[in-house]
């Protein structure tokens, strides 16, 4: 239990209104808790507090009575029992009479033990202030739910009957009244039938109290509450039809709902809620309705806008809640307004109709007209038969003209209804002569109306259950014109060439031929050579309007939509779309002598194409055709100006075919059809070594293989090999293998080279695309064989064989499947070939056996044979192996590098251990080239960066995730060590150069984190690139790498370690004249590190500025921009000193002259001009 | 006390909209891109108003026709119209666009 003084204190602190409202709510919420809690009985802390209830000090009273409420609000779910809930409800209710206390009620009160004491000493005056805690004691008891106890029903209408009596709510302040409202609302809903026992008083007093209410929260409860009382009084003829009269007066007041002010506040009341509530409060009896319409419709006719919406809304709404009965005597009034209502908001869309896109032509949100439908398409559902006789009867016809053009677009209307409608537009239609159909309102309306018609169709075939017979007037109507239409139409548009067209009007034209063509087949049977007219008009915008954009692109859309409208089905019509639209396009493609650009006619293809699968199966076809006749007519006949269109078909054979044919299923066959026709062709290609055309076909190659399944590129697979076997000298040619003779002299080698045709190079370049793009499990024929030849043709230079040979390596499967070949040819023994050749290699015969110099690439790389060339190629094949091999993360990945970073060193101990076992004598003790040692570190750039050739997802690599960060901590440490080591000559810049690679290529954030360590290197880096043009990609992406570093954290503060050298290589580079981007970059990372901290950066500033004052002469604008931007970041440095000496230097060239006015500078104003 | 202020109420006229260049896909990297007159107008438009929180752009103190530009000759002469008549403020003008130019322009330029 609770100390007496604790509780005391509690309500002391409460009660004391010189207290913070913090303090009073702490207190309640002590108190509460202890109710809560069960360590005080409501019995105990009424008797405590009855000094507070009864004292005659009247603010003390209405605290202590306010007290008790808000303790009562809290606890709503705590259970009460019945005869403590009976109490304080009396003792509530009673408050509500601000005159209590001056009656004696002792008299007639039943006794209460625990009350009558309390009650007793009731004093006396009227008590205004109390009033507020007993509103919300009475509101807490009467919210209470029934498993918490409720007020019974006898006290509730107490309670009411003492509201009634009592309060007279006008009065009251703002707050008390929403209390009073809430209140009263809370009666009704939880005490209807009390409530309405009380009869018509209580309409009585709700009139009294709204009257002149203007607070937007007690009109919102006001609005709530009459629908909740009409329920009370259902009665037509009862207590509520006289009390009608008053009430309609006090509503229609509010509306329409219009603040005068806005106030900050009040903003929690939003408009649009409160003129839902008074829809909502009006639209509750059918009462209302002799009042209510007339008011709307009046107000419709006013000129605000957003009365007319409100009141649109409202007969909406209400049109619905009285009902078609009460509603008819309206409807004459209603269409009328309704028409001037759409009439006049639709006026003005009409003309800025004009601006819209091809994607669609719509009225401007026009809120008024679409209320407007909206309710027009209410009350027609409603009363469909007199409101369509009204509209029928109008004949105000150009009014309707703008109605029914936007009222027939409307689909949820009755079919009867629309079926009238397009019998008052045709009849309409009728009268204009047929020129009028070149004029733009009659063609807006032809197409609307087309359109209209043939949703209409459409939604009837949906609902099935009332569809439409060909013999409906409407089509009847439709079918004695259209021809005549389509006809004008067509010639039109034959004729748009010539004309400068509004875009409108062809839109239109288009969309209404459009629609005709696409009408469905029962109503409106278009004869086949009327259907052949509009596809012979659009083909041919599309072959000669190609200079007008706008009419080509919708000319181009219509034929899409018509295609894909016949594509659907075998018919007549889908047969001449084929002979006169895909025939026509696809001869295009192939035949050159349209004037047409290249571009547009692939553009059309692919969109045709895309229109049906039929269409797209003759189109490729066509395509293909065209590409083989094109690649012949340059490899065999040597026609140069088929390159570019071989190249170009080539390229939309990849990018949209083929992506094409992939989401479609069941097409692979015309992948099969297309490799197989292009291994077909390769053997009469004469090469006329076109690089470009090389490479389009190869891509090509590689992307259809990469595409099929494994069953497809098994046979294609078996094709290419067969191919290859027939035709290359060198597979035959088993002399030439892997190992290659030391003894063999530089001519001969050379010799070789050449010796590769240029057509063995073609076959054997298709072929290693094909191995490029195949699946890890499809299944390579020969693999020994195979991988001999790559590696014999990568010792050319061959690189798409070592690209070949590196997704061999990277897709061999470990565990294989269990054939032959691969059981007794594993990777592992296929690395060894690679590597180490006598290992592996048992099969060798010929001539070189004997010699027992066989070596591997390995050794070769490091240069055992005394030709560089060869050394260079094996370094690049070995290279992209050791790619294959990371990307799997293979171990021997390592052995790669470690070949590679020898290269390096002229004197390693290894290399001369090497030479000393292996053929001395052969290589001269020399140092090593440096175009070796250059490429053993762009090597590194092969490892590490994407290809687009091959090696990626879509060629279904097996990519093992972060290997890039793996190869970069693996590597960078090494490399440091060698450099440390290196003396300063040229192998230490390649070594540089090889650090600058792996920088540039391993991702940022790693780079970022070893900034420190790092920023020496790649400084290094970046002057090493500036020396060529060559490497102009690579100085870029390091420089990006730099300045990712500039704007992080870490990163910054080795910036600052290194900030001199770091400023001296970027003022250097400002001068790059080979790519502007690279400056650009710099001056934005000069301009970044002057907001390093002041002391590192200042001593630097001047040779910044002075930098600065070059870039501002580039020839480049945005370097100049860039470099203005920069010298204003760094001046701030000593602005007010620089400032100065320019004011200095700008008064003593100042001199001001006067101007005389001239009709040029129309301004009243001297002109001033500052002359040095 | 401060005196008050010479044209208390100016025309704010709206800014132009800023055009941009279109970016030509592939540049030749040493073509030579001259200086114009935009390219000027980029640097002097933000300069505040000495006595009002607008930039000069936007009071049409000066305009893209006021600038002539010479650049083969290294020569450029900005004429600017202050707002109102006798305005006191446009020697700090002229020196307000004079330094930015000297700062924004290669010293080849000789500033007019």
């Amino acid at each position: 239990m609770v100390e007496p003084g604790v509780l005391t204190g509690h309500i002391e602190s409460y009660v004391d209104t010189t207290r913070s409202p913090n303090e009073q709510a702490a207190s309640l919420d002590s108190i509460t808790s202890l109710v809560k809690n069960g360590l005080l009985t409501i019995e105990k802390l009424v008797r405590e507090m009855e000094m507070y209830l009864t004292t005659t000090d009247s603010v003390i009273r209405a605290r202590g009575t306010l007290l008790l409420a808000e303790l009562l609000t809290n606890l709503a779910l705590k259970p009460l029992d019945s005869v403590t809930i009976h109490s304080l409800i009396d003792f509530f209710a009673n408050r509500l009479d601000i005159f209590f206390y001056q009656k004696d009620v002792m008299d007639s009160r039943p006794f209460y033990p625990v009350f009558d004491v309390v009650m007793a000493k009731h004093a006396v005056a009227a008590d205004w202030r109390a009033l507020r805690g007993a509103l919300i004691g009475c509101l807490a008891l009467l919210r209470r739910k029934s498993d918490a106890g409720m007020v019974s029903s006898i006290d509730a209408k107490a309670a009411a009957e003492s509201y009634l009596k009592n309060l007279q709510v006008q009065s009251l302040g703002q707050h008390d009244r929403k209390l009073c409202f809430e209140l009263l609302q809370c009666l009704l809903v939880s005490y209807p039938d009390e409530v309405a026992s009380l009869g018509e008083d209580v309409i009585y007093l709700l009139c009294e109290s709204i009257d002149g209410e203007k607070d937007p929260h007690c009109l919102m409860l006001v609005f709530h509450i009459i629908p909740a009382l009409v329920q009370l009084f259902p009665d037509p003829s009862g207590s509520l039809a006289s009390f009608i009269g008053p009430l309609f007066e006090i509503l229609g007041s509010y509306f329409p709902i219009h603040f005068t002010h806005h106030i900050g506040e009040d903003a929690i009341v939003k408009r649009d809620d409160l003129s839902r509530a008074l829809m909502i409060a009006l639209s509750s009896t059918p009462l209302f309705e002799p009042s209510v319409i007339p008011l709307l419709l009046e107000k419709l006719s006013s000129s605000l806008p957003s009365a007319k919406v409100d009141s649109l809304k409202y007969l909406c709404y209400c049109s619905i809640k009285y009902g078609a009965d009460r509603m008819a005597k309206h409807a004459g009034a209603l269409w009328s307004s309704i028409k001037d209502a759409i009439s006049t908001s639709l006026k003005e869309p009409m003309e800025l109709s004009t601006s819209e896109s091809i994607h669609g032509l719509g009225f401007q949100e026009n809120e008024i007209a679409s209320e407007a439908l909206v309710l027009l398409e209410t009350v027609v559902m409603q009363n469909n038969d007199l409101l369509l006789s009204l509209i029928v009867d109008d004949e105000d016809v150009s009014t309707i003209f703008n109605t029914i053009t936007s009222y027939g677009s409307y689909k949820d209307v009755p079919l009867q209804g629309k079926q009238s409608l397009v019998d008052i537009m045709l009849l309409c239609l009728r009268n204009p002569s047929r020129d009028c159909f070149l004029n733009f309102g009659a063609l807006y309306l032809c197409m609307e109306l087309l359109a209209a018609c043939r949703d209409l169709v459409i939604r009837s075939r949906e609902l099935a259950s009332n569809s439409i017979s060909a013999h409906e007037k409407f089509c009847c109507i439709l079918q004695s014109f259209y021809v005549s239409l389509i006809d004008a139409l067509c010639s039109i548009l034959a004729t748009t060439s010539n004309e400068v067209a509004h875009d409108v009007e062809i839109y239109f034209r288009l969309k209404s031929l459009q629609i005709l063509a696409t009408f469905p087949e029962d109503l409106l049977p278009i004869p086949k050579n009327v259907f052949e007219n509009i596809l012979t008009t659009l083909v041919a915008i599309i072959l000669v309007d190609f200079n007008q954009k706008f009419l080509w692109k919708l000319a181009l859309k219509a034929l899409v939509h018509i295609g894909s409208f016949v594509g659907g089905y075998e018919s007549e019509k889908a047969l001449s779309y084929i002979s006169v639209v895909v025939e026509k396009i696809v001869s295009l493609v192939s035949v050159d002598d349209s004037s047409l650009p290249f571009p547009l006619k692939l553009e059309a293809v692919s969109e045709i194409g895309a229109s049906g699968r039929n269409h797209m199966l003759k189109i490729v076809r066509g395509l293909e055709g065209a590409v083989f006749a094109n690649i012949s007519d340059c490899y065999v006949h040597g026609n140069v100006r088929s390159v570019e269109m071989a190249i170009q078909l080539l390229q939309f054979y990849s990018e949209k075919v083929i992506p094409w044919i992939n989401e479609t299923e069941g097409l692979e066959e015309i992948l099969l059809r297309f490799v197989t026709n292009l291994w077909d062709h390769v053997e009469s290609w004469i090469s006329r070594d076109v690089q470009e055309l090389f490479d389009a076909i190869m891509m090509a190659m590689k992307l259809t293989v990469g595409c099929c399944s494994e069953e497809i590129q098994d046979i294609i697979l078996r094709k290419a090999y067969t191919v290859l076997s027939s035709n290359l000298s060198l597979l035959v040619n088993k002399s030439l293998s892997i190992s290659i003779p030391v003894q063999l002299e530089e001519s001969q080698l050379i010799q070789r080279t050449e010796n590769i045709s240029q057509r063995d190079e073609l076959v054997l370049s298709l072929f290693a695309s094909v191995i490029i793009a195949v699946q890890p499990r499809t299944e390579i024929p020969d693999v020994r064989e195979i991988l001999h030849l790559f590696l014999t043709t990568l010792l050319m230079g061959h690189v798409p064989s070592a690209q070949a040979l590196g997704s061999m390596i990277n897709k061999f499967d470990t565990k294989s499947k269990g054939v032959e070949i691969s059981r007794e040819f594993t990777l592992d023994e296929t690395i060894d070939i690679i590597f180490e050749p006598k290992s592996g290699n048992t099969h060798n015969n010929g001539v070189l056996e004997g010699n027992g110099n066989e070596m591997g690439l390995a050794d070769l790389c490091l240069g055992f044979v005394n030709n560089r060339q060869l050394q260079v190629h094996a370094i690049v094949g070995l290279a992209w192996v050791g790619k294959g091999l990371l990307l799997r993360g293979h171990e021997k990945v390592k052995d790669v590098i470690r070949i590679l970073l020898e290269c390096f060193m002229p004197d390693s101990s290894t290399r001369t251990s090497n030479l000393k076992q292996g053929s001395s004598e052969n290589v001269p003790d020399q140092d090593l080239h440096p175009s070796i040692m250059k490429s053993a570190a762009d090597a590194f750039h092969l490892l590490l960066s994407d290809s687009d050739d091959c090696l990626n997802k879509k060629f279904h690599a097996i990519i093992r995730p972060l290997y890039k960060q793996r190869l970069f901590s693996e590597v960078m440490p090494l490399l440091q060590s060698l450099i440390k080591k290196s003396d300063p000559s040229f192998s230490r810049s390649m070594l540089y150069r090889a650090s600058a690679h792996v920088i540039s290529d391993a991702p940022l954030i790693v780079v970022v984190t070893e900034s420190k360590k790092l920023m020496s290197v790649l400084l290094e880096g970046l002057s090493i690139f500036s020396e060529g043009i060559l490497d102009k990609d690579q100085l870029y992406n390091l420089l990006l790498i730099l300045s990712g570093i500039l704007t992080d954290k870490n990163g910054q503060e080795a910036v600052i370690e290194n900030a001199h050298s770091v400023i001296n290589c970027l003022t250097g580079l400002i001068s790059y004249p080979h790519m502007m981007l690279v400056r650009e970059t710099v001056i934005q990372c000069l301009a970044a590190m002057s907001e390093l901290p002041h002391a590192r950066i200042y001593p630097m500033r001047t040779k910044v500025l002075q930098a600065m004052s070059k870039a501002l002469d580039d020839p480049k604008r945005a370097v100049r921009q860039e470099a203005a931007r920069c010298r204003h970041a760094c001046s701030p440095f000593n602005t007010s000193f620089l400032f100065c000496l320019d004011i200095q230097q700008g008064i003593n060239c100042i001199e001001i002259r006067d101007f005389t006015r001239t009709k040029a500078f129309p301004r009243p104003a001297e002109k001033i001009v500052t002359t040095g | 006390m401060v005196s008050s202020l010479i044209n208390a109420n100016p025309v704010v006229y709206e800014k132009k909209e800023r055009r941009v260049r279109g970016a030509p896909s592939d540049v030749d990297e040493y073509v030579v891109e001259p200086i114009d007159q935009q390219e000027f107008i980029n640097h002097i438009r933000d300069i505040k108003d000495p006595e009002h929180p607008y930039s000069l752009e936007e009071l049409k103190v000066i305009t893209e026709d006021a600038i002539e530009v010479d650049d083969r000759h290294s020569y450029v002469r900005v004429t600017f119209t202050p707002t109102v008549e006798h305005c006191s403020m446009a020697t700090i003008i002229g020196l307000c666009i004079r330094v930015k130019l000297i700062r924004s322009l290669p010293s080849r330029y000789k500033v007019q």
